[in-house]
């Protein structure tokens, strides 16, 4: 049988076909480049100030679960920040904040050596900063510092860590800080299996959750703020939900209106399934986050630009949760230290 | 024996001949169709892409007038100074997340022009060596925004935004 068909025809069919395969071609080319985007980092960030050390983060590690840096001696670092809560408190709002106004939920402190900006509002710009602030705050560990070097000076088994960490057994406030950031940049997420899918091992997750990345950094622009291999890039926005609570447009200047009600864009990586999510801890599903996100919340002056109204289907809602779930390595494996006397 | 028949083709206007043996006709129409429909099928898939484009520029040109609505750029407003006389403009080029590395030596009066390459909404400001603040608008992609290096400048600058604490640039002005 012989069929032939006229030349401008056959073009057209040949135009199409390699229009197709170029898009596809893309497609898979922007594929691998977006999940190179996500790839892990190969070591720990410190600052050159505070160079990281195993004696540091020792000491560092001694710190975080001693409740006598509290003033009461009942509460530590991980008391809201717990080795099997994700290193958070799992609670809407953080333990003592019951009568605070505007008390927010408390954040994870995994990942945390590559933060750019600390707390929801970014009043601290290092973990060093940072330490000092839960310490000092009266709803917290309502302590003060001075009083805090004497408590500690005077137990004598610290004196050996503070002597293997810094060459010498001086106790100030400096180096607690330090020990306190260096201990927490050790807190590194484990390889999850959305990891091994952007290593190469396409098993890794399921198909589901491929879908649920494209639609991430697609039709649904999470990977507008979620990026980085944390899967946030340290923003501030203000995403429309309704509070009283006007967070960095009360650490920066009042003119600029897009800080108002803005909160730092939290990581993704190993969140609690069932939340609580968002920065007062008002939603506790992930479906509830996205629904949010698909209408824009609350339509106002300082209403993030990056917020754009999409719709998606409960089978792509559900294909983001899958995805969203491979984020998560598991639980850190943490022998806790012996408290010195 | 061969004839040269006009046979309609589903799903395409007009006609398209086909030589065919009489005794394969049927089966020439048939493969006829089938090659129709993958190309038809083909041009859908390509159409079905095309629109989820425009409509990702139509997004952003609405966000840009809602901008533009709230936000009105010292540029949009004519309101950004003359250049003085003398004084150069320099381009600094924003992208993702990072202000690109520059090369030319700015002086007093010179106007320093920062284009939002990126896909994200920035909001820029600059520290000057007094601790003072100067916000440089909020910026949309593919905004260009200004800042005019003071008569008196001597020293750091720096360069930050808002929304993205990573961004950060040092810039030194010495006269």
């Amino acid at each position: 049988m012989e069929m032939r068909t006229r030349p401008a025809f056959r073009f057209m069919g040949l135009l199409l076909a390699l229009s197709m395969l170029t898009a596809a071609g893309v497609g898979r080319a922007g594929d691998a480049a977006s999940k190179d985007a996500y790839r892990r980092p190969d070591g720990i960030l410190s600052p050159s100030y505070n160079p990281l050390t195993a004696e540091k983060a020792t000491l560092g590690k001694t710190l975080f679960f001693d409740a006598r840096l509290s003033r009461d001696g009942k509460m530590s670092c991980s008391t809201c920040h717990a080795p099997d809560k994700r290193w958070s408190d799992g609670r809407l709002r953080p333990l003592g904040s019951e009568h605070v106004p505007n008390a927010r939920r408390t954040p994870t402190v995994l990942n945390s050596a590559w933060l750019t900006a600390l707390m929801w509002d970014g009043r601290a710009g290092s973990l060093e900063a940072q330490a000092v602030l839960p310490i000092t705050t009266p709803h917290e560990m309502n302590f003060d510092i001075p009083a805090l070097i004497t408590r500690l000076q005077a137990i004598n088994g610290y004196q050996p860590l503070f002597m293997q960490a810094f060459g010498d057994a001086t106790i100030n406030q400096k180096r607690v800080t330090q020990a306190l950031a260096s201990f927490q940049r050790t807190l590194v997420s484990q390889t999850a299996p959305f990891d091994r899918w952007v290593s190469g091992d396409e098993n890794a997750i399921s198909e589901s959750a491929k879908r649920g990345f494209a639609l991430f950094g697609g039709k649904a622009r999470c990977a507008t703020c979620h990026s980085s291999w944390r899967f946030t890039d340290d923003s501030f926005h203000d995403i429309g939900l309704r509070t009283e609570d006007i967070g960095r447009g009360a650490k920066v200047p009042a003119e600029v209106t897009l800080m108002q009600y803005a909160f730092k864009t939290p990581s993704l990586r190993d969140l609690p399934i069932n939340g609580p999510y968002m920065h007062d801890g008002s939603m506790l599903s992930l479906e509830e986050v996205i629904k949010h996100y698909e209408k824009g919340g609350i339509d106002r002056k300082s209403r993030s630009l990056e917020m754009k109204t999409f719709e998606l289907t409960d089978e792509e809602r559900q294909t983001l949760v899958d995805f969203i779930k491979t984020l998560d390595g598991g639980p850190l494996k943490m022998e806790y230290p012996r408290m010195p006397e | 024996m061969k004839v040269v028949a006009m046979k309609p083709i589903s799903g395409l206007s007009g006609r398209e001949a086909v030589h065919a043996n009489l005794a394969d006709a049927l089966h020439a129409d048939r493969a006829l169709r089938l090659q129709s429909c993958i190309v038809a099928l083909m041009a859908v898939m390509m159409l079905s892409v095309c629109p989820t484009a425009y409509s990702a520029t139509e997004h952003e040109s609405a966000a840009h007038d809602a901008f533009n609505k709230v936000y009105p750029s010292r540029a949009a407003q004519g309101v950004v100074s003359q250049l003085a006389p003398g004084a150069n403009i320099h381009k600094m080029t924003l992208s993702h997340h990072e202000l690109e590395a520059w090369s030319f030596v700015p002086k007093r009066k010179d106007r320093i022009e920062i284009e939002n390459r990126s896909n994200i909404t920035h909001a820029l400001y600059v520290t000057y060596p007094d601790g003072s603040v100067v916000n440089l608008e909020i910026q949309i992609p593919g905004d260009t925004v200004s800042w005019t290096v003071p008569d008196d400048a001597e020293g750091e600058y720096l360069f930050r935004c808002w929304i993205h604490p990573v961004i950060r640039a040092k810039m030194m002005i010495e006269d």
